[in-house]
């Protein structure tokens, strides 16, 4: 047998005995540790937010903003123009 | 592209079902691999071989072309000179003295252990070079990207290592023919 036969000869085969297993069991952990961090990083980004976020003053904003859409002409034929279609095609279309 | 690289592109697009595929299909070359770099440490070859692929499943995404084995085996030996280095297993250096631990008369004809006693006594670079490129079928190309080294380097370091395998077998021989 020549040196080169010896070294060309295939590495001993290690049975398996639950090490993938592992290593993938460890791989899944990793991954719900990430899952978790990112969860708790958003969770502590939106209080962080909301602590320095004038919330009150955004909804008291919003409420005024809706009430004069709710107000204005041309949304209400634009919402009208919609529901009237909407009536029509269940009326006519579907039957 | 062979089937392991195909794996390899499935798992960095989040299958870790593919990555385990890859894992069972190259445990035990690693694994052999490894237990050859630590010369038969079997705890700290598979401490080691999880390490690596736990280390391969984080950076997966960073694979590129070539063999998948190649860019794992990069992997190993980089953590296996980070272990021996950090727990002074064995001198990295190829030219540091090696312990004369020849083989006793009686084990010297089981021709496998003879190789593996002689690997033993290599420096880590050979026993890697030599490993990948002969046992593991590795190109010199993918043996010399794994082991971070210029391909002449890498060719110089089998050619040397395969010629101090021969002398040390050889003078065994003698011994025990004697």
């Amino acid at each position: 047998m020549t040196i080169d036969d010896l070294l060309n000869q295939p590495l001993t085969s290690v049975a398996d005995d639950g090490f993938s297993a592992h290593v993938m069991g460890r791989v899944r952990a990793g991954e719900r540790r990430n899952l978790f961090a990112v969860a708790a990083a958003a969770v502590l980004c939106t209080v962080l937010a909301l602590l320095f976020v004038p919330v009150q003053r955004i909804g008291a904003d919003l409420n005024l903003a809706l009430i004069q859409i709710a107000q204005s002409a041309a949304v209400s034929v634009a919402v009208a123009a919609v529901i009237l279609t909407l009536l029509f095609e269940r009326e006519f279309v579907r039957s | 592209m062979g089937e392991s690289e195909w794996l390899a592109r499935e798992a960095a697009e989040g299958s870790s079902a593919a990555f385990g595929v890859l894992v069972r299909r190259h445990q035990s070359q690693l694994r052999g691999f490894l237990l050859r770099m630590t010369k038969g440490n079997h705890a700290l070859a598979d401490d080691l071989a999880q390490e690596t692929f736990l280390e391969a499943f984080r950076k997966i995404a960073q694979f590129g072309s070539g063999s998948f084995f190649g860019w794992l085996s990069a992997i190993a030996y980089s953590r296996y000179l980070m272990e021996a280095r950090k727990r002074k297993l064995e001198p990295l250096d190829e030219t540091a003295e090696i312990p004369d631990d020849a083989p006793e008369a009686e084990t010297a004809s089981l021709v496998k252990l003879d190789l593996e006693r002689a690997m033993a006594r290599l420096a880590p670079v050979q026993r890697a070079a030599l490993t990948l490129c002969f046992a593991l079928g590795l190109s010199h190309e993918e043996a010399a990207a794994a082991l971070k080294l210029p391909l002449g380097t890498l060719k110089s370091h089998v050619s040397r290592g395969r010629e101090k395998l021969a002398a040390m077998l050889s003078a065994w021989r003698d011994k025990v023919e004697s």
